[in-house]
């Protein structure tokens, strides 16, 4: 593993926009529903998701609670409180997955910031991963801006 | 003694994240450097967990008519970690598996990592687990005839330093357990480079050690691994190169010179051409390795 702190290329990670989602549930009626695209461009970024200690989600600087985030793989929708224990499905270097956050109201169309801040494991024994968090883990915090367009809305 | 030098495609990384390079294209790129060989990186094979068979056999054959020999295999893995976390004999039967997809693409050695310490292990503890490790190890590289290096490339650190390495391989005197020193071990503190390690993070780059280790770790190091940060002047000024290549010519043994530009990193010179900077670094290596 190289020198430094910085284990990734932030470059393209965040997508540039999100898409509205909604969803039925009464528990989120309050939460934003959207999706957004997260990218792996972590170095030797081979890993079962399990690599991922933890996944937080912030829009316009409001946090979502984890119980209303979802990670989609390759159509697998995984709730992000779990991906923690994954260790037989692997994010592939450069493969995007979809953030999904299930929330009773879409967003207003225009210009959000959105942040996504994952904590990755410095254990790397691709497959095992350390489900007691034993070693320490490696913050990355994305932040850009990003649009809603109109149009942008699970089956517009 | 012979010595054939390889590239490891690492140089690439960021240029493969961003989409500027494919694996083909890295692959024309590192024998556009005239080396003999290339280094197979863990994320171009691919594992899910297992890599699948078209891909191996399509990058032996890409690496061939390339007129490229794959000298090594590199897998970052956390041994003693694995051992400790589920069992030594599960971490065996994923470094069998590493054996396995070695073999397939024919090369002679596969490089991993004896790793960090979890929290709450002694070292004491983890050197008796990795010896159990290492002696489960012999058998199965033998019958894949691959000699496994250990990566040691930290000044100061119970497993993944030279002596560290070299005290473990020792112990158990087989040569297919190796050790794979890099240059990265013996480089000098300088302002403005990282102390730091991805890998751990709470370990800070202590001074570089003496070349009198290097020479010590050589005759168990049949791949050695050619570190590089940045190229001035036609030089590397932050290792002690005129040493380690006299040790390095000076040695009797064979080695695969496994040759890597890592400035290429965020943190270091991110605005250079990892190209252009590694063909200076293979230059580097084949005039001293002349000299």
């Amino acid at each position: 593993m190289p020198v430094g702190t910085v284990n990734w290329i932030e470059e393209g990670m965040l997508g540039s926009t999100i898409r509205a989602v909604s969803s039925p549930v009464q528990e989120t009626a309050e939460i934003p529903g959207f999706e957004f695209g997260l990218t792996n461009h972590f170095f030797h970024g081979l890993h079962p998701l399990g690599w991922i200690r933890s996944l937080r989600v912030y829009l316009d600087e409001a946090e979502i609670p984890a119980n209303a985030i979802t990670l989609v793989i390759r159509d697998q929708p995984i709730p992000v409180t779990l991906v923690p224990q994954i260790s037989d499905i692997y994010w592939q270097p450069l493969e995007t997955v979809t953030i999904r956050v299930e929330g009773g109201q879409p967003p207003a169309t225009g210009a959000h910031v959105l942040t996504c801040s994952l904590a990755v494991s410095t254990f790397i024994f691709t497959p095992e991963i350390d489900r007691a968090d034993l070693y320490p883990a490696t913050e990355l915090r994305l932040t850009r801006e990003v649009l809603l367009a109109d149009d942008a809305r699970i089956g517009a | 003694m012979e010595r054939k030098l390889s590239l490891n495609p690492w140089w690439a990384e960021g240029e493969f994240l961003q989409r500027r390079l494919t694996f083909p294209q890295i692959i024309e790129a590192i024998a556009a450097m005239g080396v003999d060989g290339l280094d197979m990186n863990d994320i171009y094979v691919g594992d899910s967990p297992n890599p699948e068979p078209q891909t191996v056999r399509t990058i032996k054959k890409q690496c061939a008519a390339a007129g490229l020999e794959i000298m090594s295999c590199w897998y970052y893995t956390d041994l003693a970690g694995a051992a400790l976390l589920y069992s030594p004999e599960r971490a065996v039967s994923h470094i069998a598996r590493l054996l396995a997809v070695t073999e397939m693409l024919g090369s002679k050695y596969l490089v991993i990592s004896n790793g960090n310490l979890p929290r709450g292990v002694t070292v004491e503890e983890a050197r008796s687990v990795l010896l159990k490790v290492y002696e489960s190890l012999i058998p199965l590289a033998e019958d894949h005839d691959i000699a496994i290096g250990f990566h040691a490339g930290r000044a100061s650190s119970p497993f993944t330093s030279p002596a560290g390495t070299l005290s473990l391989v020792q112990e158990l005197g087989s040569p297919y357990l190796t050790v794979t020193p890099d240059f990265e071990a013996w480089r000098r503190p300088a302002p403005g480079m990282p102390v730091r390690y991805t890998d751990n993070p709470n370990l800070v780059q202590g001074e570089a050690l003496s070349v009198d280790v290097f020479r010590q770790v050589l005759p168990h190091a049949p791949v050695v691994h050619a570190k590089f940060l940045e190229i001035t002047d036609g030089d590397e000024p932050n290792y002690p190169l005129d040493d380690l290549f006299a040790a390095l010519n000076d040695s009797t043994a064979a080695h695969n010179i496994c040759i890597e530009y890592e400035g290429w990193i965020p943190e270091i010179h991110p605005e250079r051409d990892p190209a252009a900077e590694t063909k200076k670094c293979v230059d580097i290596v084949r005039h001293r390795l002349n000299a």
